[in-house]
């Protein structure tokens, strides 16, 4: 017996095998999308742990601070006195520009050097790790080399070797390319560079020392601490050394303090709150179509399932041919879910591998996390065809036998909406008396739809909101001016002073102002005696408030000169919890007799500006004298002069000789983010086209499984002379009419998917934005309109079974 | 009104050539009330497919309504079939979303005859003046065929093919099923009802019995036409 049913089965599954296929891969694209995408922590786990390790990253790193600089040696001689330290390094690091030709064109951006043992005789420090057949930079050439950042070299498609200049007009020959550790994700504070726009050199110490004429200088220790040692206690050995041995201040970082090391260890984590709800939501609608579909692939089957019962067939026995209809659905969503996981995997990781330039990128099969996805997907349709069987042999077989007036009844609500008077012919009237009778299957198919068109449309809006959060961040700060740009200094200087005359006289120079960028710990007055109140640094930025050239927009409140206010970004004042006319608590170094110190006091909030970054704040310039630096600046803003370019400014500026530390595109103020949001975009992009399928799946098993629940209809159909293409244009009808209303509900759950995962979701992922929600119509009423031709042209392919149908045979029918 | 000369038809089961009609001539005209009697396997449902244009014959000429279904396109043998034959099944075939007013609607809608006739004085005229908006589910068996028929009277075509009408239903609705299709062939229609139930064909103006496709007989029923107070079933 048992035999027979799994011969049984087989032949349903040869008869229906298109069917069982469609159903099984939507299936897939939920198992797959949830196994991939769920995966992604863990292997990118993984490959940092691997690459840091590889690498030997810094447990800390010691900077003489104000851009001083020691002998050579005098750094390792303190680190060799301490214990605790397993090895150290000395570097010297500086930026400088570097100018290169891409394509024909100049391409002149922010430049670091790092000097530092590249010779790979010992292990190093943070060491490099050359890629591919880079050869190994030596000391000593007459044209100094250097081993090029990976990241930069990739973006801009550089050759594998070359020659660059860097600031001074010193060529540099690269000999291939790298990555390090601090540059595994290039992520500064200001969140300005990204890999396209700061090339990174690694050189030997010496002609880093010969390129920026400090000869026999080091500016910088990366150590690693023996197991066990006190960080914080090295740490304190290594300041009071310095001090007392040579006199200099060193800055101690440890490694969880690194920018890049927070980018690189916490997005994973991060990110994965995003895959997660994606994934979840897309598991659930493909579930939630299986269970849908299999159920009513099995309902389709109650007459057999009668027949079986008046025969004394046990229900345990009659369970098994529809079980097994399940298991096959389950065992084809498996083996391709892990197909489309895989699919997934790859591109998140070649998504990953764009931003986190790891040396080592390995993605470990997920095993527990297949499984478990594996086990869902198995279950789904198991549980669905054993809802409708166990329905069917609950009913008096009699009844199930006896079902030709009995079975299509409806529900307790399908009488009511059967009842609604229509508009137009009987065969108009016809797709939507269907979905009347039977609102519980209409119900269900409207809501997968729903789900996969309100995860398109989020995954399309996250992607234009993050396009609009970077364009209008960008817009907020050029004003108008694409090539509006900063100059920073490398110190403090009077704003009549030679350094800040000499950048606002350049003539490359226009509409120069000169500025004060300071840095400050902001919490909300109201949180005063708070347990954990909300404390965050942001970079206060004094600009005259009665520019004509410009001030930033306030989005609440005004810009008055004079003013005592701080202007928040939204997002800031969002999170801080304030408005306009409140109160924040600004803790901030001022100057006082010529020294710097700490100072804490109560501003009101003047304004609140759009700009999406987080830590930009503004005040009126006239405050510096009240935080003690009146008549100083650390920054120029201006626009290149007439017949100037923004390489001529940079050109010009940089290595004068003028205190200028750094000149840079407002532009590219985004750059970091950009770069990293570079890897969620190419995720969303590939989730976007699985919804699609996901959706023409839907469309698919739906348009089949009612022309085999309806072919006696259609046989009836046919037999009145009603064409074979009017009752596909009634099927389609039918499909549009649940599209259309699936379309304005996925539009409205959509919207607030993307509300959530743009507003909650990222904000912890990338708490430093506040993103600007957008939606581009024309888009995602294109896609809309796929989705819904989709589903209208879904009947078109069982449209050959319609064609090919042996009419008498199903007017004989016994149903 | 139908015409069939050496009609024959094979089908394939397998490696085995099934002979449903072996070479049949069957004329049947407007007025006329045929009964085809045969044994379940003589080939009954054959001919009524291939007269509907449902089936096609392996060989031999079928006209209906004048036209030869054998050198029809496709689309003009789904004209055929709104415009000059209508069916009614042994298992009524109602659209079940469709009420029963709706149901006769749809009859009138295909073959383009909306207007013609009320749809409710259609139903009232087989006895259903009130089931008019109830749904097939709601209706007995008696019902659904009396809606059945009415959906295909409601065609106005000319030609009225019935597969076992009473197959389902009890002797006194089975009864009355069949006064009705009778009323029809009175109406200038050619009714033509396939049954293997000796008793009924014994109201028929005419009984062609079939036997392993072929025709047997065809004449009178034997006794001549009985009414039906005096069928027995």
């Amino acid at each position: 017996m048992k035999l027979l049913r799994l011969r049984w089965s087989l032949r349903d599954a040869r008869r229906r095998w298109i069917q069982i296929v469609a159903i099984g891969f939507t299936l897939a694209i939920g198992i797959g999308l949830y196994a991939g995408l769920s995966s992604v922590t863990q292997w990118r786990l993984v490959s940092i742990d691997k690459s840091l390790e590889a690498t030997r990253m810094y447990d800390l790193r010691a900077t003489v601070s104000e851009g001083g600089e020691v002998p050579t040696g005098s750094l390792a001689r303190i680190a060799s006195e301490i214990d605790g330290i397993d090895r150290y390094n000395e570097r010297l690091l500086f930026d400088t520009q570097v100018e290169t030709v891409v394509d024909g064109d100049e391409l002149l951006v922010h430049g670091r050097i790092v000097g530092m043992d590249v010779s790979g005789s010992e292990p190093v420090v943070n060491d490099v790790h050359l890629i591919d057949d880079a050869a190994r930079p030596v000391s000593g050439s007459a044209i100094p080399q250097a081993l090029i950042h990976r990241g930069f070299a990739d973006f801009w498609d550089l050759p594998a070797r070359g020659t660059l200049r860097v600031g001074g007009g010193i060529d540099v020959d690269y000999v291939g390319s790298a990555v390090s550790p601090e540059f595994f994700v290039i992520v500064e504070r200001n969140g300005s560079f990204g890999k396209s726009n700061l090339a990174v050199l690694f050189t030997p110490l010496a002609a880093a020392q010969d390129i920026s004429g400090r000869t026999g200088a080091v500016n910088d220790l990366v150590l690693t601490l023996e197991p066990g040692a006190d960080a914080a206690a090295v740490t304190e050995q290594l300041v009071e050394a310095a001090a007392t041995q040579g006199g200099v201040l060193l800055d101690v970082i440890t490694r969880d303090e690194t920018p890049s090391y927070i980018g690189l260890t916490g997005a994973p984590e991060l990110d994965q709150g995003i895959y997660n709800a994606i994934s979840l939501l897309l598991l659930s609608g493909a579930a939630f179509a299986t269970l849908n579909f299999a159920a009513r692939m099995v309902q389709a089957q109650r007459r057999e399932i009668g027949n079986s019962m008046a025969i004394g067939e046990r229900p345990r026995s009659i369970i098994i041919r529809p079980l097994l209809v399940g298991m096959q659905i389950g065992l084809i969503g498996m083996i391709l879910g892990v197909a489309v996981g895989y699919a997934i995997s790859f591109q998140t990781a070649s998504a990953a591998q764009a931003v986190f330039l790891l040396p080592f990128f390995e993605q470990p099969f997920q095993g527990g996390i297949y499984a478990q996805a594996m086990a869902l997907g198995f279950a789904v349709p198991v549980l669905a065809v054993l809802w409708p069987v166990l329905r069917a042999v609950r009913v008096k077989p009699v009844d199930a036998i006896r079902s030709r007036h009995l079975a299509s009844r409806g529900g307790s609500l399908g009488p009511i909406l059967s009842r609604i008077p229509l508009p137009g012919r009987s065969l108009e009237r016809m797709p939507f008396r269907n979905l009347m009778r039977a609102p519980r299957r209409a119900f269900l198919t409207l809501l997968t739809f729903t789900m996969s068109l309100a995860i398109m449309f989020a995954m399309l809006g996250l992607g234009t909101t993050l396009t609009a959060t970077l364009d209008d961040g960008n817009e907020e700060l050029l004003g108008g001016e694409p090539d509006r740009f900063i100059v920073q200094m490398d110190s403090l200087y009077p704003v009549d002073g030679p350094q800040v005359t000499n950048v606002l006289a350049n003539p490359t120079v226009q509409l120069g102002e000169p500025a004060m960028v300071l840095g400050a710990n902001v919490t909300t007055a109201a949180s005063d005696g708070a347990d954990d109140p909300l404390r965050l640094d942001l970079a206060v930025r004094f600009v005259d408030f009665g520019s004509t050239t410009w001030t930033p927009t306030a989005s609440q409140g005004s810009l008055s000169p004079g003013s005592p206010g701080i202007v928040l970004a939204e997002k800031a004042a969002r999170d801080f919890g304030v408005g306009v006319g409140d109160e924040v608590v600004v803790t901030h170094p001022a100057l006082v007799g010529g020294a710097f110190t700490s100072s804490t006091r109560t501003v009101p909030v003047a304004a609140i500006h759009p700009h999406p970054l987080r830590l930009n704040a503004y005040m009126d310039l006239s405050q510096t004298s009240t935080w003690g630096f009146g008549g100083l600046a650390n920054v120029v803003t201006g626009v290149p002069a007439d017949g100037s370019t923004l390489n001529d400014v940079k050109r010009s500026l940089f290595g004068s000789g003028t205190g200028v530390a750094l000149v840079l595109g407002l532009n590219e103020t985004f750059q970091a983010l950009e770069d990293s949001l570079e890897s969620s975009e190419g995720v969303f992009f590939i989730t976007r086209i699985f919804v699609v399928f996901l959706v023409m799946l839907i469309a698919f098993n739906t348009a089949n499984i009612n022309v085999d629940e309806r072919s006696r209809d259609h046989a009836t159909m046919f037999a009145y002379g009603i064409p074979v293409r009017r009752v596909i244009a009634n099927l389609s009808l039918e499909g549009l009419l649940l599209g259309v209303v699936a379309l304005v509900l996925g539009g409205l759950f959509g919207y607030a998917l993307l509300l959530w995962l743009a507003l909650f979701q990222m904000s912890i992922a990338v708490p430093d934005v506040g993103m600007i929600v957008s939606v581009r119509w024309w888009e995602m009423a294109a896609s809309f309109v796929v989705a819904l031709a989709a589903i209208a042209l879904a009947p078109v392919f069982p449209g050959r079974k319609l064609k090919k149908m042996f009419i008498p045979g199903q007017l004989r029918v016994m149903e | 009104m139908i015409d069939l000369e050496g009609v024959t038809k094979h089908y394939e089961v397998g490696p085995v050539l099934v002979t449903a009609l072996a070479g049949i001539d069957l004329h049947v005209d407007t007025g006329e009330f045929v009964v085809v009697l045969g044994a379940s396997g003589s080939g009954k449902t054959t001919t009524l497919n291939i007269i509907g244009a449902l089936d096609s014959p392996s060989s031999g000429k079928v006209t209906v309504g004048g036209r030869d279904l054998t050198a029809s396109s496709r689309s003009e043998l789904f004209a055929l079939r709104r415009e000059t034959v209508s069916f009614i099944f042994q298992s009524f075939n109602l659209f079940p979303g469709l009420t029963a007013t709706e149901n006769v609607e749809f009859g009138m809608d295909v073959s383009g005859k909306s207007g013609s006739a009320a749809p409710a004085d259609i139903l009232d005229s087989v006895g259903l003046g009130h089931r008019l908006g109830h749904f097939p589910h709601e209706l007995s068996g008696g019902e659904q065929q009396r809606v059945a028929i009415a959906r295909a009277l409601a065609t106005g075509n000319p030609v009225l093919l019935a597969d076992e009408p009473t197959g389902e239903l009890d002797f006194k609705t089975g009864a009355q099923i069949l006064e009705l299709l009778a009323e029809q062939a009175n109406q200038d229609r050619a009714v033509l009802v396939v049954t293997h139930n000796r008793e009924i064909s014994r109201m028929a103006d005419r009984v062609v019995e079939m036997s392993s496709g072929q025709i047997i007989s065809d004449g009178p029923p034997e006794g001549g036409k009985t009414p039906l107070s005096e069928l027995h079933w």
